[in-house]
């Protein structure tokens, strides 16, 4: 995957992180938010059933009115004090109408008449106490003329409500209305210290059967008005039960201002107006504004918590989701382009090679067929992957063979077929071995195939693969290698004879001449008869035991010159070895000049091949000859050490040792410091090529200043008892 | 073709040549001298004043041990006593052996008729000028 695509994929996987995280917060905000919603429509109808409670607490004083009025009606306007104690008694004492002092009449009476009603009054009633609450002159007082129950209201009993303004206007409102009327909030005189009080009016007429409605005609037939007296706290302390609790308020009157203000802890919420909820009552008519917030709601802060609980750890998931999707995404994508490249790099790896490679699976239809395989075979791969076996290219009586050989080295019964080829390689991984080929054309190639099991991760055999190298240029080139290695061989040992052949000669013409000289001896003898029988038997003797001197040298000869390289390994000891050598050989360093010395433990003894352990000390003894015949020091000395391993032959002459820039080229074929036509150069490759067949070393030192070659024969190895 | 009474000093390195010879020739009435190698010829020849000839092998071992420097050590210090070389190796052998003043060279394995008419031919000849 490319920069641009990662940075493009680490973009959206951000973007979608954002988004995703814009979502759930959005989400979990509305989420909130409908709950609120909830809270606060509840809320809203606390409020409004607030409202309505207390409203209708209000409006319910009426009925209490209405019963007062009765009472006057029934009575003939006039009831008598114990008459209305009865009624009140009757009434439980207005107990009913929670927030209400008590109920009473107020009669409006003439100026004229007053001094005549209070009289009346005084008589009726020892209790009233006439009083103003100011000097204002009026047509009319409005005389509190009872007031039940009198215990909790006897400051009111007597007083002329008209006197005041705002409780004469409202009472004035109800006899214009006739209807109920409250006054504005004032200080009530059974309680001086409330802040808010109120006075509710109904009014009462002698006869409203003509025209009620008119304004005149109420004002004309008044009598009075039935009245409550109240206070706000005791109206809301009533109320207050059945309100929400959270729930703060404030009263006012729309024309009086401010009635009541609970006071209250409130949240911020209570600052922003909107938060407030309203609703006007009419009441008495008059207005009153009911305003009120709720407290803050317990659940809210539980709610925002979730919220923010439930925010994180949506927002966690998410990204958790996108990372790991992200990830997988481009590790996915990575993983495809890696095992895309790994593909490709295979098919090359596939179609470069040399070697036919062909695979199968387990039942061994081909699943690979490589472009040296179709090469080698004539077979194309669309007409083997996926259809044919192996078993097309192979040689049927080569598969049987080999199915019984498997048979009796595994020692179960090996089908002649597929099993055949991968038996092996089931049990041991792998099995190489030389196989006929045919090709599409009938051509036979010699291969060399190397059977492997292809397993999965757990081990299981999914597989196999064969690959197969064409062995027809390594036979051909081997058998070229063989052709010239013998040839090589045999130039060697020409060479060899043909440098030993002066000192041959010398060795078989030396006997020659003494057989010759004995026998011109014993015919000399005989003639002159100088000779007694005892020197003639002497002579012959001579003469038999030079013979089988030449003898020996010849079969030296010969079994030097024969290929010996197919010899099997002897035990010689290492003096015959040296001892056959020089015999070949020892004239060549006598007629040089050149003195030998062997020395050594002769009598060790060595597994070799011993013809060609001679012809390689005699050519070391050759090089030594060559490289010494011309200097003024002339002599070789051959030695032999017995280690615990191994026999070491060591070959030292008084030369100087070897230049540096030729002692990595010595062992080397044709490498030669000899003139022309004296040597072949392959004297120590071969010879070095006898002793690695040997197992052992040949090697080059320099030893006290002069050259040294040694070389080692290992020993048979001990049978440990 | 006889050579009874004559002085002949034989060289070879190989005992069994060497013995075989001194006997045919004392067989033959020759006084026989024998060395095994050119320096020990050279020294008997000096230290042997009547000596007629010298029969010598050609390889023999020693740094001077051969018959041809044994053949050059004694032309230089005298040009007529008959020196035969012997030699089993043939090749260029004979063509050394003259070049170095050899009276006559034969190949082993020699004829004795024919060494010993060689041998004969020279001593009664004539020293040359």
């Amino acid at each position: 995957m490319s920069y641009i695509q990662r940075k493009t994929a680490f973009l959206l996987s951000i973007l979608i992180i954002v988004v995703g995280i814009a979502v759930i917060g959005f989400a979990t905000f509305k989420l909130r938010e409908f709950s609120i919603a909830g809270i606060v429509e509840s809320e809203q109808l606390a409020f409004s059933r607030a409202a309505y409670i207390l409203g209708d607490r209000v409006r319910s004083y009426v009925h209490g009115l209405q019963g007062m009025n009765g009472v006057y009606l029934t009575n003939d306007f006039r009831p008598s004090p114990q008459q209305l104690t009865k009624y009140a008694t009757y009434r439980d004492n207005f107990k009913n109408f929670e927030g209400a002092f008590g109920f009473g009449f107020i009669r409006r009476v003439a100026a004229k008449d007053l001094q005549a009603y209070l009289q009346s009054r005084r008589q009726m009633d020892p209790r009233f106490n006439f009083r103003r609450l100011s000097e204002k002159h009026y047509d009319n007082y409005y005389i509190i003329e009872s007031i039940e129950p009198y215990d909790k209201n006897a400051p009111a009993l007597g007083l002329d409500i008209g006197s005041e303004t705002a409780r004469r206007e409202a009472a004035e409102l109800a006899m214009r209305t006739g209807l109920n009327a409250i006054t504005a909030p004032i200080r009530l005189v059974q309680s001086p210290n409330a802040e808010a009080g109120f006075l509710s009016f109904l009014p009462l007429y002698s006869d409203l059967s003509t025209e009620p409605t008119l304004v005149k005609a109420k004002t004309q037939h008044l009598i009075g008005w039935a009245y409550v007296p109240f206070t706000v706290e005791g109206l809301i302390k009533q109320v207050r039960q059945s309100f929400d609790d959270r729930l703060v308020f404030e009263l006012h009157d729309a024309d009086a201002g401010e009635i009541y203000k609970m006071s209250a802890k409130l949240d911020s919420r209570f600052h922003d107006p909107k938060n407030w909820y309203e609703e006007e009552l009419v009441v008495g008519q008059r207005r009153w504004r009911f305003r009120g917030a709720f407290t803050p709601h317990p659940l809210i802060p539980v709610l925002n918590f979730l919220g923010l609980v439930a925010f994180v750890f949506l927002s966690t998931i998410h990204i958790v989701w996108v990372i790991n999707y992200f990830r997988l995404k481009l590790s996915k994508d990575e993983t495809t382009k890696k095992s895309d490249e790994i593909l490709s790099w295979q098919q090359a790896v596939l179609d470069g090679s040399a070697y036919s490679i062909i695979s199968t699976d387990t039942t061994g239809i081909i699943t690979t067929f490589n472009k040296s395989a179709a090469r080698i075979l004539g077979f194309r791969a669309e007409e083997m992957v996926g259809l044919k076996t192996p078993g097309v290219f192979h040689d049927p009586v080569e598969v049987t063979e080999y199915a019984a050989v498997l048979s009796r080295e595994l020692g179960r019964t090996i089908e002649p077929g597929f099993e055949a080829f991968v038996a092996k390689a089931r049990d041991y991984d792998s099995d190489t071995r030389n196989w006929t080929y045919i090709g599409k054309d009938g051509t036979r190639t010699q291969v060399r195939l190397c059977v492997t099991a292809i397993r999965d991760q757990s081990k299981a055999i999914i597989g196999y693969l064969g690959v197969a190298e064409d062995l027809t240029q390594v036979i051909k080139l081997e058998n070229e290698i063989n052709e010239q290695r013998l040839k090589m061989i045999a130039a060697s040992k020409m060479s060899a004879l043909g440098e030993m052949a002066a000192g041959v000669a010398h060795e078989i013409n030396n006997p020659l001449a003494i057989i010759v000289s004995w026998a011109s001896m014993l015919r000399e003898g005989i003639k002159s008869q100088k000779l007694n029988l005892e020197q003639m038997n002497d002579g012959i003797d001579r003469i038999e035991k030079t013979a089988h001197r030449i003898g020996k040298i010849i079969a030296g000869l010969r079994s030097f010159s024969r290929d010996s390289s197919t010899d099997s390994m002897v035990d010689c000891s290492a003096e015959k070895i040296i001892s056959e050598t020089l015999e070949l050989c020892s004239e060549r360093f006598k007629e040089r000049g050149i003195s030998i010395s062997v020395t050594g433990d002769l009598h060790a003894s060595l597994m070799c091949r011993p013809v060609e352990i001679s012809q390689v000390l005699m050519n070391l003894l050759g090089n030594a000859h060559d490289a010494i015949c011309n200097l003024s020091q002339k002599w070789v000395k051959i030695a032999v050490r017995e280690t615990t391993d191994s026999t070491i032959f060591t070959v030292t002459d008084s030369g100087t040792g070897i230049p540096d820039t030729m002692k990595e080229k010595i062992m080397q074929p044709f490498f030669t410091t000899k003139e022309v036509g004296k040597g072949t150069g392959l004297g120590l490759s071969i010879s070095k090529g006898i002793i690695d067949s040997h197992r052992g070393r040949l090697f080059y030192e320099l030893v006290d200043g002069h050259t040294q070659f040694s070389f080692t024969i290992p020993k048979k190895k001990k049978q440990s008892a | 073709m006889n050579l009874s009474g004559t002085h002949i000093i034989i060289v070879d390195d190989d005992p069994g040549l060497l013995e075989v010879m001194k006997m045919y020739l004392e067989m033959k009435g020759v006084h026989t001298y024998c060395a095994t190698n050119g320096v020990q010829a050279y020294d008997l020849w000096r230290k042997t004043p009547g000596c007629q000839a010298i029969v010598s092998d050609i390889r023999m071992p020693g740094e001077r041990g051969d018959g041809i420097h044994l053949t050059r050590r004694v032309r230089e210090m005298d040009v007529n006593i008959p020196v035969v070389l012997i030699s089993g190796y043939s090749e260029g052998a004979e063509e050394t052996a003259m070049a170095a003043g050899a009276s006559a060279y034969l190949n082993k394995p020699f004829e004795w008729k024919e060494l010993e008419a060689t041998i004969a031919e020279l001593i009664q000849q004539k020293p040359l000028g």
